[in-house]
């Protein structure tokens, strides 16, 4: 499906072209928490949200979840893993970027209790729903999974930030339970506890919290990350496939309801 | 004075920058940063008479200077393009150029007869496989490209561009298709290419090779385009990897009259605006008009 116009869709934000200024860049374990001065985008991402960063020196840019916005300021999450977030990771304090911003749906608003799970950087495109979610005076359950311990930090930095508990499951044992996340949030379901579930992290770990929540019979939403270039529904890379047919990431996601995934 | 401005077959353009097929869709995803009319023209994603889901994901990956893309050719088929988004798109005051495609050259010639009411001008995408023919693109082959060329200038009354790909033999492709009545010549296409991953020691795209594209090609286009330009006295769309003025008249002294801005679309949604106004400034310096460059790297010392 090509995306809907601009028009018809009066949902979809009016994105731009805006200049970043970074201020902060600091090393949490393996991720770089990048802070930007952004004035003409203050205020302007709702949870889930995304912006498509430049990269000096690259031809792409790079699509990014803002894991916070505090006045002018914003924060990304970047993990190094190819070449364009390698050099990212290594821009200077006062380097001026560019990015389209702001893109995509977005978390739908939480309604009541919440569950997260999350892996790596997937924290970002949670952060906002768990402080909407403790706003509203809602619980938030939050269950981190990594290889080890190197996402301690960021969850610190993170999570940690708004008050919230994590329990943090390591595949090696290392840190906190041994396991994955999963099974912190069976362990909750089980219980009968009335949550919504978001999950954002490696697809297997989004695939296994939507089956896990959809057996619960409870709403779940997922932010997949898809190979994109454009970010804005011009060049049709992130394709989806759905129930209700192929959607593409960039502009009918990045979130989208577990059960609308085809997994 | 418009410097800019240059007739293509019949058609006049208030800037010679257009968009390149696959990189703007149809533009209404970019209609609200500037008016589409403001553009030399629009070249459509590739449309052909059936819905194409397209490739598997990864669809994309970028490479030194340049990406690769195996979009698959997703489309919604013609149908669906002449209701929603042809109409719209003349609406906005943009020229129009669609980009058609098959699996045979009558295929070609049933979408070519229904978006020539929008189109100013009809792009030929001669680097689709040929199914009836081995599979080879109908570009390869000099006899099923002027099939093909054939079949669309019977169906329609609009000038017919023929886009040649740097994969294969250019010159006698486009002889074969000069032969065969086209109007004019657009390239290049984008050069097949393939990039590995570490982890998990297989290709990168989901189709395993993609159609490479970006500055690492341009070197690439201003030679085709200046061969190209010495074996025919067609008008020629030239692009590949333009991202600055400077890049759109090297195109232009090569020889191509009209320029497409591609990849560097992605990047920043202004690109084929700001590369018209930097080829304006050098121009003004200069005190010259854009067809004072237009092949003049052919003409005598």
């Amino acid at each position: 499906m090509t995306p809907q116009s601009l028009e018809v869709n009066a949902e979809r934000p009016r994105w731009d072209d805006h200049e970043l200024l970074l201020s902060e860049n600091r090393p949490l374990g393996p991720h770089h928490l990048l802070r930007f001065g952004a004035p003409t985008l203050a205020g302007r991402f709702r949870p889930g949200q995304f912006l498509n960063l430049s990269v000096p020196g690259h031809v792409l840019r790079r699509p990014l979840a803002v894991l916070r916005q505090e006045g002018d300021d914003l924060e990304l999450v970047v993990t190094p893993f190819g070449p364009g977030t390698r050099d990212l990771v290594n821009l200077p304090p006062g380097t001026r970027l560019r990015a389209l911003a702001p893109l995509g749906n977005g978390f739908p608003a939480p309604e009541g209790d919440v569950a997260l799970v999350s892996g790596g950087a997937g924290v970002a495109a949670l952060l906002m729903t768990a402080a909407a979610a403790l706003e509203r005076g809602w619980r938030v359950h939050v269950f981190h999974g990594a290889p080890g311990d190197e996402d301690v930090e960021l969850v610190k930095a993170s999570y940690g930030e708004l008050g919230l508990e994590v329990e943090y499951y390591s595949e090696d044992g290392s840190y906190g339970r041994a396991g994955l996340p999963t099974a912190g949030l069976e362990r909750l379901l089980a219980d009968g506890a009335a949550v919504s579930v978001y999950s954002v992290g490696p697809y297997g770990l989004m695939r296994a919290a939507s089956l896990l929540a959809l057996e619960y019979d409870r709403p779940a939403y997922v932010s997949l990350d898809v190979h994109m270039a454009c970010g804005v529904g011009a060049c049709l890379s992130c394709a989806v496939l759905t129930k209700s047919g192929q959607k593409h990431a960039c502009v009918d996601g990045p979130v989208f309801a577990a059960e609308e995934v085809v997994w | 004075m418009n410097r800019l401005e240059v007739e293509f077959l019949g058609v006049n353009f208030p800037n010679p920058i257009v968009t390149a097929s696959g990189t703007f869709n149809f533009g209404r995803e970019y209609a609200h940063l500037y008016p589409l009319a403001k553009l030399g023209a629009i070249t459509t994603k590739g449309v052909s008479p059936r819905p194409i889901a397209g490739a598997p994901t990864p669809r994309i990956t970028e490479t030194p200077m340049g990406m690769l893309n195996a979009i698959g050719l997703e489309n919604k088929g013609v149908d669906a393009y002449v209701a929603d988004e042809l109409p719209w798109l003349k609406e906005q005051g943009a020229r129009v150029i669609v980009n058609v495609f098959g699996d045979e050259p009558a295929h070609f010639a049933a979408v070519a007869a229904k978006v020539s009411p929008y189109a100013d001008l009809i792009e030929v995408n001669l680097s689709c496989p040929n199914v009836h023919g081995g599979n080879l693109p109908f570009a390869h082959d000099p006899q099923a490209a002027a099939a093909v060329l054939r079949a669309v200038k019977d169906a329609t009354d609009r000038p017919v561009l023929a886009k040649l790909s740097p994969n294969g033999p250019i010159l006698p492709v486009a002889a074969a298709l000069e032969e065969a009545g086209v109007d004019g010549f657009s390239l290049i296409n984008t050069l097949l290419g393939m990039r590995m991953n570490l982890d998990r020691k297989r290709p990168v795209l989901g189709n395993r090779q993609g159609g490479l594209s970006g500055p690492a090609i341009k070197p690439v286009a201003v030679r085709l385009v200046y061969e190209l330009f010495r074996n025919t006295d067609l008008p020629i769309l030239g692009m590949g990897g333009v991202t600055t003025g400077e890049d759109a008249l090297e195109l232009a002294l090569a020889g191509a009259r009209l320029v497409a801005v591609g990849t560097a679309t992605f990047a920043d949604p202004y690109a084929p605006l700001r590369i018209a106004a930097e080829v304006d400034r050098l121009l003004a310096e200069r005190g010259e008009t854009w067809l004072d460059w237009v092949g003049a790297a052919h003409t005598p010392n």
